[in-house]
């Protein structure tokens, strides 16, 4: 049995070979434009099916996403909220500038005199009562920390 | 002037969607487009419907081959990934279809044959061509013709004709020779050598 493979150049037909094939295989069937429009018909169907839905998920992701968004947005403030408003600060830092210092005490002080310290919180000394001794225990601590801890 | 300007662009956009190539096109129709499948549709309509004859031998099976296989193409989409020629993807479908409708085909009329009380119904009669070429044409085996015709009738290369018809490409190179063997050795042909 011969296994040759044909080589490359033995499988070429000459123009008029090809011509002639064509002529004879070329048979013009007329297709009706009623199968034309069944066929697209069914592919505006396929497509706008498709096209709804992809349309449908696209939707809903945004929704979703958007919705996590503004749900995580909404839990970063509030517990930014409930930090601040459970005073993450230190109790001294009269002015929640993140030190605590003379300026505390000035804060404090000035409270005291208006009246308007009123914050349980602003009762360093834990006597019961936000007043000037409240004021010196600060002032006392800042400079305690000014000096580099403990005296 | 605005709706002639709106004309003139529709009628720009007709004519960039039938220069979009066929993977363009598709890319499209995955993305939704309708017009896009048309584009396809009417380039490759004929030649389907031509392929199709040219298994079932019967024009109105061919029309049912062409609907069957549009219709297959349709429903992979979206996500289709086109990653061969058209035509050696669409040619197992075509061929596959045909061969089907055309058994059917045989299937019913030997049924009706039966009803009638016809005991045997005479296969339908293929009228012959006086075209000498033709009449070669039907004496090559089916595999030979196949091949002869998909790569000087219908353009594919050996390497698409392999993959279409999922064979070995020394398969398709020696099935072509014995082709142009037959027709070289044949005298109503012989002349198309020289």
């Amino acid at each position: 049995m011969n296994n040759d493979v044909p080589q490359e150049e033995d499988l070429n037909a000459p123009p008029r070979l090809i011509e002639a094939l064509v002529q004879a295989s070329s048979e013009c069937i007329f297709v009706p434009p009623a199968i034309d429009r069944a066929i697209l018909k069914a592919s505006e169907r396929q497509f706008s099916h498709s096209g709804r839905g992809r349309a449908r998920r696209v939707w809903w992701w945004t929704r979703l996403t958007t919705a996590s968004a503004l749900v995580v947005a909404f839990a970063l403030v509030t517990f930014q909220w409930q930090r601040v408003a459970k005073g993450r600060f230190a109790r001294e830092d009269v002015n929640h500038d993140g030190q605590i210092d003379i300026l505390d005490a000035f804060a404090l002080a000035r409270q005291v005199k208006q009246g308007s310290a009123s914050d349980k919180r602003l009762d360093v000394n834990g006597d019961g009562v936000v007043d000037e001794r409240d004021v010196a225990t600060i002032a006392a601590h800042a400079v305690k920390l000014e000096r580099g801890g403990r005296s | 002037m605005r709706i002639i300007s709106l004309q003139v662009d529709t009628e720009i956009q007709d004519r960039k969607s039938y220069e979009r190539s066929d993977l363009e096109l598709v890319a499209a129709m995955n993305g939704g487009d309708a017009v896009a499948f048309e584009v396809l549709y009417l380039r490759y309509r004929d030649w389907v419907v031509g392929l199709a004859s040219r298994f079932t031998g019967d024009e109105d099976l061919a029309m049912d081959v062409l609907q069957e296989t549009f219709l297959y193409l349709l429903k992979k989409f979206p996500g289709f990934a086109l990653t061969a020629s058209f035509k050696t993807f669409i040619y197992p479908a075509v061929k596959n279809l045909a061969i089907a409708a055309r058994s059917k085909a045989r299937r019913y009329q030997s049924t009706e044959a039966e009803m009638a009380g016809v005991e045997g119904t005479p296969a339908p009669v293929e009228s012959d061509s006086p075209d000498d070429l033709r009449q070669i044409l039907k004496r090559l085996s089916q595999e030979h013709r196949e091949v002869l015709l998909l790569r000087f009738v219908d353009g594919l290369d050996l390497a698409e004709i392999a993959r279409a018809m999922d064979i070995p490409l020394g398969t398709v190179k020696s099935r072509l020779h014995n082709a142009l063997g037959t027709l070289r050795a044949d005298p109503r042909t012989k002349q198309c050598f020289e």
